[in-house]
């Protein structure tokens, strides 16, 4: 198996494919020995996009993670559009391999083309549902992600059209759904993870451009 | 003393309290909290100092340049949902003996605002049009000339169609996407053809998930619409434009109402364009790669008599840069004085 996960991380890694979200995880395969989680994802998810983060598993009665994770679209300009979160993920309830779990997560975002540079903080909030076993799981999720407040630096091209176009901070910008599900195949340290599913605006009558997201991930488990 | 299971509660308690304190902040519109000033420019109906016309009840922006006794000669804006501006080079027809008209298409440009469900139609658009030649026409003997560009063209297109006698003394189309649904989608998907993994695409979608509005809250959907538009004059896309196009305000409702009734009716509106015996002249770009000459002649075919100019050295929107608009102004000037 090990012989294929290379291919498959070099792929990741490369970002030929696109998308990222939140760490998914098999709890139920997590050791307490096993501090440190580091994940790759690519996939979709408002854009075509690839990412990386970090976990880290303190030692708690509960199981938690504090993580931290960055994806960018594709594109020829690295790093004018990106996303940064950072939170704190952790099982809320458990009932034989049932398990609930819960995330909340800061998000800071920048989006920059020819009209606009926006700076944006939020928020995401979900909870994740799952059966799972040792070696794969599956569970249903929902997410809220929330624009709190977006910094609007308009160009010299924005003003040209409208010379009263307004710079500053706006609250709020935005707010949507992400629901869907998610499964996953285990070994004892590592994770292959996959999970799609449908995004609605807040109001539920409107939808983003790609109504969609799907991520394929990979996670390794350090320790134990 | 917290048992086990009181705690247990007590943590999801505490975790669905956090979460729904975020959930119960989507009752809140975009940018109740904001600076001074907008994102985009307010309509008639929010500026009284904007010209504006009444046409079938609808504050519609409107402006006219030229003797109002002159040959008419209506100008009609892309989209759905663009606006008038990047046409205003075709005020230099008012300095050769024409009353030049520009208005905004309702739901777009400066005019009124509608939620999305009012656009259930194209006839409400089309009858429009009529109102404003209407509204323009002094007296009867007074020749009325269409000029379109792109969506306008294809407006110019139905509103024969659906007027077959309409008193039209001429007619210039500038690119018409196509006057049947699958002339007009197969352009639309070669004008948008950009790289999967290419930057216009990501500037186009990417902003989503920080900008979002409710129906009526025209202003962020609006300007939502504007920055996706904007991707369309990059370099890497197939229409070939010189540079960015001006515009006062796009129209999301609009757009967004007909973008989805399109496919759902997949119309035809060439049943009556054979019965328009005046030469039409139809304008194509040399360096629109998802038009080309090829596309002209098919979609100009519904007409019987047709006049094709290429404009050489421009893209979709020739009669907004300069190359385009120098090549294109004379050819269509001795047009329109041929039958003047």
């Amino acid at each position: 198996m090990q012989k294929h996960l290379l291919p498959l991380l070099a792929l990741l890694l490369a970002g030929t494919t696109a998308s990222l979200n939140a760490q998914v995880l098999n709890w139920q395969n997590l050791s307490r020995e096993q501090r440190h989680i580091i994940h790759v994802n690519a996939g979709m998810e408002y854009a075509l996009i690839y990412g990386a983060g970090y976990n880290f598993h303190p030692a708690t009665r509960r199981p938690l993670l504090l993580g931290l994770d960055i994806s960018l679209p594709v594109g020829n300009r690295a790093f004018d559009d990106l996303k940064v979160r950072t939170g704190i993920q952790l099982e809320l309830y458990k009932m034989n391999k049932l398990r609930l779990s819960g995330q909340i997560k800061g998000i800071y975002r920048r989006y920059e083309n020819a009209i606009v540079q926006l700076d944006n903080f939020g928020s995401e909030t979900g909870l994740t549902l799952g059966y799972y076993r040792r070696r794969w799981f599956v569970a249903a999720d929902g997410n809220f992600d929330k624009a709190i407040v977006t910094h609007f630096k308009h160009s010299a091209t924005a003003r040209e059209d409208y010379p009263d176009i307004a710079n500053g901070w706006f609250v709020p910008t935005a707010g949507n759904f992400l629901y869907g599900l998610q499964a996953g195949f285990s070994l004892k340290h590592t994770d292959i993870t996959l999970k799609a599913g449908k995004i609605v605006s807040q109001d539920f009558r409107h939808a983003p451009m790609i109504p969609y997201y799907a991520q394929l991930g990979c996670s390794w488990k350090i320790g134990g | 003393m917290i048992l086990p299971m009181q705690k247990q509660h007590l943590f999801i308690g505490l975790f669905l309290l956090a979460a729904s304190s975020l959930l119960f902040s989507c009752d809140k519109s975009f940018g109740d909290t904001r600076p001074d000033g907008r994102l985009v420019p307010p309509t008639v109906t929010e500026d009284s100092s904007l010209p504006s016309i009444t046409v079938n009840g609808v504050q519609l922006h409107a402006e006219a340049y030229g003797h109002p006794d002159s040959a008419l000669l209506i100008v009609i804006h892309g989209g759905p949902g663009s606006d008038y501006r990047y046409l205003l080079n075709c005020k230099a027809f008012a300095d050769h003996g024409f009353r030049v008209v520009f208005y905004d298409q309702r739901g777009a440009g400066l005019s009124e605002r509608f939620p999305q469900s009012h656009f259930s139609s194209v006839e409400i658009l089309s009858d429009e049009l009529h109102g404003v030649i209407a509204h323009y026409r002094t007296h009867t003997d007074q020749k009325v000339f269409l000029l379109g560009h792109s969506w306008g063209a294809m407006l110019a297109a139905i509103y024969l169609n659906d007027r077959p006698n309409a008193p039209i003394d001429g007619l210039i189309l500038g690119e018409p996407g196509g006057f049947k649904w699958d002339d007009f989608s197969g352009y639309i998907n070669r004008s948008q053809d950009f790289k999967l993994f290419s930057e216009s695409l990501n500037d186009a979608i990417y902003a989503d998930q920080m900008l979002s509005g409710k129906d009526d809250e025209h202003e962020i959907l609006d300007y939502k619409l504007d920055l996706l538009t904007s991707v369309g004059d990059s370099k890497d896309s197939p229409v070939g434009n010189e540079d960015f196009l001006p515009k006062w305000r796009s129209g999301a409702a609009t757009f967004m109402a007909y973008s989805e009734l399109g496919p759902r009716i997949k119309p035809d509106w060439t049943q009556n364009l054979h019965l328009y015996n005046t030469k039409v002249l139809f304008l194509y770009s040399e360096n629109n790669k998802a038009y080309g000459r090829a596309h002209a002649e098919h979609v100009s075919s519904a007409f019987p008599k047709v006049e094709l100019f290429e404009t050489k050295d421009a893209g979709h929107d020739m009669l907004s840069f300069p190359r385009g608009w120098n090549n294109s102004f004379p050819v269509m000037l001795n047009y329109l004085n041929s039958l003047k």
